[in-house]
């Protein structure tokens, strides 16, 4: 396998995968839309294209068949259909599965035999028997038709045609009618009905949907079936079939391919001709050609570069600013004296900036990538659980950092299954409580300064705060005095605990109490801020809350007596002068009256992280308004961009978000402020943590 | 200027340095605060942000300029002190030299040393004379400090009308940060005439 190939071919096929999907998912409410059904096929074209220059040759075979499916339904030789769009689904995730195995430098394993019966019978006009699209599905059954072509025949004769030429004519006939024994002039009403069976199953017209559906152009004689024919009459001397024509059509197509010479030797626009000699239509054979005429165009906008390079680039810029963090500090220090450095360090620090912008940018990519799995999701899950979803997208082109994109897959995944398990009423259950039968489920990225805020929401039942909270005790998540201290919000971010579920019976879609705790976890690891609003019969809101990049953070340091700490920017609201009168004793917590409105644990830091209460009036003492608390610290130094760096050796649940080095040189822990609120309101009597159980702490 | 006197002097200056400093802290945080909101703001308040650390750099110099007020203070009151000193023994020498004379008698060293009481006071007054003036360009260098705090909220406040689509609260914070100004400026106006009070009053020269 040429890897230089394969690395070129993964991403673009994946790309082209992606919009298959999207398209076919299109396809359903559009189905006789001609361009959706040419973009789907040229996607199945060209990566069986692509397959066949790595010598996969299951998927070149796979693709292949899908691509005749798709073929005749562009060609309007079959009539798109349900199950079809199911096939063609199960078909696109088995070429990602085969796509991952060549992304393991593995030979990609052939596809599963009986969904490849079901897609070639489907291409073939026959209905397939659907166990394979039944296996998960169970509405596919109601398919159930036979095609003419599975009873009839093909007659041939030779005739004078209109023009008087000599014309070949070819039939159809119903083999049952030309062989029943004893047949007569006369049909019979039983004989009419058992010809209407044999033709449409005991899908008759009349009971069912009228047969045309499935097999509308079943009397028209398609081009394959009249070369057939043509054989038959003149053996291998028919006019423009050659040989090696005739193989590649009589034979499978994987059998045909793999008599094919080696295919790296072709240059691309060979590529071209050879995808020509593959296909049945001359169609592609335009499009492809167009598109190489666009491709020097494409080539000179846009290049495709490895992301490990790009993330080498951007730990360079990370230490660039490091570096920049120093010097600003060592010129600072030399006083006004010198003017010149001083400038010099300005202008470093700008430069610095526009590369570290720029370079952030590389790695900004559109949240549609993220989004454009979830119509297949609700697709699939909605049909499972007979509900009925619509899926409202919003912000697809909202950018933001790819460690974002690639992590937040499987949580947003979770959260639609959530959202349509638990928060989606069935439609009578909706229509009896006054809404639309159909749900809205609405996944939107906003932009927010320098975050990105990723929103899923429904109208759905909301969360019963009681609820959740008894079955938190329930299972064991709290107890009883725990809960009794619980505020609705906190009450409500129950669900976010590992192994809580509503459910006492896991299911294939949720259940398991590890999906949510999941997606805090994820939003935790990626420095985003979870929130979760429901009103009860109304609807959910899961919003989080990403930095825009990931590799510069920008950090408020601060002194707690002798040491210095960093807190993340984007979690602080306002820095405050603490005023003894403002704060008050609540439920055993420290709190704190931010102003008429606002009211707001407090944690004293010097208790949580050197076991010394900070003394109000006896030492200097600054208030941190955080978005989840107020922090008491001696004293708010400065920001900086920093480079966060990890820190291995501490257990995973910490204070602590990382470390990174400030512009003096020194090491500074970077704290997490959730995790600091959370532990205080979970130890709120002392504000520490028991010494067997401290995260971290440094 | 008796001790009375003095004393007052010392309070004015200690109580100039607290609210000076305090409304510095107050100002160091009102730029924090403003930094950091340009911060969350990503790269919309780039503009905003270079006002806030020039905020927070002249709030830093100005904290500088104040933290030589209290080592310019101790000096100026050991120079009263050692004035009232030698005015009380050039008093005394003054007494025993009347005292001397109405009996008749002249005493050289007495004048002599009386003469140096006299030359002691003139020095001290011209060390102590010294010292406040330093005290005073001290003072000086924080209004003028002051007046680029100004200028720099003034700055800022073109920034933030500018800047009023992004919805980031910044005319708010512009005015945070004009008040905080103003209240050091006004501590700082008053300490000056005080100094200027005690300069005039303990003026060798009126």
């Amino acid at each position: 396998m040429d890897m230089e190939i394969l690395q070129d071919y993964l991403p673009e096929a994946r790309e082209l995968l992606e919009k298959a999907q999207e398209d076919t998912l299109r396809l359903e409410s559009e189905p006789g839309n001609d361009e959706i059904l040419a973009s789907v096929f040229r996607a199945f074209h060209t990566l069986k294209g692509g397959a066949g220059f790595l010598e996969a040759d299951h998927l070149v075979s796979w693709t292949h068949h899908l691509e005749d499916l798709l073929d005749k339904l562009r060609s309007h030789t079959l009539t798109i259909s349900a199950s079809m769009i199911d096939a063609i689904l199960k078909g696109l995730d088995v070429i990602d599965d085969m796509l991952q195995q060549l992304a393991h430098g593995e030979s990609p394993a052939a596809g599963p035999e009986d969904l490849g019966n079901v897609i070639q019978q489907l291409a073939a006009g026959q209905t397939p028997y659907l166990q394979a699209l039944t296996a998960e599905t169970d509405e596919s059954g109601t398919d159930a038709t036979t095609c003419p072509s599975t009873d009839t025949t093909l007659l041939a004769s030779q005739r004078i045609t209109v023009d008087g030429h000599n014309g070949i004519y070819i039939e159809r006939a119903d083999i049952s009618s030309h062989s029943a024994p004893g047949s007569s002039d006369e049909i019979s009403e039983a004989e009419f009905e058992a010809t209407l069976d044999a033709l449409y199953g005991n899908q008759a017209p009349g009971l069912v949907d009228p047969p045309e559906q499935f097999c509308p152009d079943g009397d028209k004689i398609s081009p394959e079936e009249f070369e057939r024919v043509l054989d038959h009459l003149h053996s291998s001397q028919a006019r423009g079939y050659d040989a090696q024509d005739r193989t590649a059509h009589t034979q499978p197509a994987s059998a045909a391919l793999k008599t094919d010479p080696p295919v790296p030797r072709i240059t691309r626009q060979d590529q071209s001709l050879y995808a020509q000699s593959q296909t049945t239509t001359p169609a592609p054979i335009v499009n492809l050609s167009a598109r190489s005429q666009n491709m020097p165009e494409a080539a000179d906008t846009t290049l495709r570069v490895d992301a490990l390079r790009l993330d080498a680039v951007m730990n360079q810029v990370g230490e660039l600013v490091l570096l920049r963090n120093r010097l600003a500090s060592a010129v600072s220090s030399l006083g006004e004296e010198n003017e010149d450095m001083a400038r010099i360090a300005r202008e470093v620090d700008l430069t610095v900036n526009d590369i570290q912008s720029t370079v952030m940018r590389l790695r900004m990519q559109p949240c549609k990538r993220l989004f454009q799995q979830l119509p297949r999701v609700v697709r699939d899950a909605s049909r499972q659980l007979g509900k009925e979803v619509k899926l409202d997208i919003v912000g697809e082109e909202v950018e933001i950092d790819k460690t974002v994109v690639d992590a937040l897959s499987g949580p947003m995944t979770h959260l639609i299954r959530n959202s349509l398990d638990h928060g989606i009423e069935p439609p009578e259950v909706r229509q009896a409580a006054g809404k639309p039968r159909s749900a809205t489920i609405r996944v939107a990225a906003i932009h927010l300064g320098d975050k990105v805020r990723i929103e899923v929401s429904d109208d759905g039942r909301g969360i019963d705060r009681q609820f959740v909270t008894q079955k938190a005790i329930d299972k064991g998540v709290i107890t009883t005095d725990q809960a009794a201290r619980l505020s609705e919000q906190e009450a409500l971010e129950l669900v976010f605990r590992p192994g809580f579920s509503t459910k006492d019976q896991a299911t294939d879609l949720s259940g398991r109490g590890v999906g949510m705790d999941v997606v805090k976890e994820t939003v935790r690891k990626l420095r985003g801020h979870l929130d979760i609003q429901t009103r009860l019969g109304l609807g959910t809101t899961i919003a989080m809350e990403f930095p825009l990049t990931m590799a510069v953070l920008p950090v408020l340091y601060l002194r707690l007596r002798r040491e210095i700490y960093a807190l993340p920017i984007s979690s602080i609201e306002s820095l405050l002068d603490i005023q003894e009168s403002r704060i008050h004793r609540m439920g055993g917590r420290s709190v704190y009256r931010v102003d008429g409105t606002q009211v707001t644990p407090m944690v004293d830091l010097g208790a949580l992280l050197n076991d010394r209460p900070l003394r109000l009036g006896s030492e200097p003492i600054e208030g941190v308004l955080t978005e989840r608390g107020l922090f008491m610290v001696s004293e708010v130094l400065g920001n900086e961009d920093s480079v966060v760096k990890p820190i291995d050796f501490l257990a995973e649940q910490t204070w602590y978000q990382g470390a990174t080095i400030s512009g003096k040189g020194n090491v500074v822990l970077i704290l997490d402020p959730g995790a600091l609120i959370g532990h205080a309101l979970e130890y709120p009597s002392t504000g520490k943590m028991p010494p067997t159980d401290r995260r971290g702490a440094a | 200027m008796d001790i009375q006197q003095i004393m007052q002097v010392v309070d004015a200056s200690f109580a100039a340095r607290q609210s000076i400093e305090k409304s510095l802290r107050e100002i160091d945080r009102r730029a924090l605060n403003a930094m950091v909101l340009v911060k969350r703001h990503g790269n919309a308040l780039a503009g905003y942000g270079v006002v806030a650390q020039a905020f927070r750099e002249r709030a830093a110099s100005l904290k500088e300029s104040a933290s030589h007020l209290q080592g310019t203070i101790a000096p100026l009151i050991q120079a009263r002190m050692r004035i009232l000193q030698h005015q009380r023994v050039a008093a005394s020498f003054s007494t025993m030299a009347q005292s001397m004379a109405r009996l008749g008698l002249d005493c050289a060293p007495l004048k002599n040393s009386q003469a140096q009481s006299q030359k002691f006071i003139a020095q001290e007054e011209t060390e102590a004379r010294g010292i406040l003036l330093r005290l005073i360009a001290t003072v000086d260098t924080l209004q003028e400090g002051i007046e680029e705090q100004e200028y720099v909220v003034t700055n800022g406040r073109i920034e933030a009308a500018l800047a009023e689509d992004t919805g980031a609260p910044l005319v708010r914070v512009s005015r945070d940060m004009g008040e905080a100004v103003r209240t050091v400026s006004n501590a700082i106006r008053t300490y000056r005439h005080q100094l200027e009070s005690l300069e005039h009053e303990s003026s060798t020269y009126i």
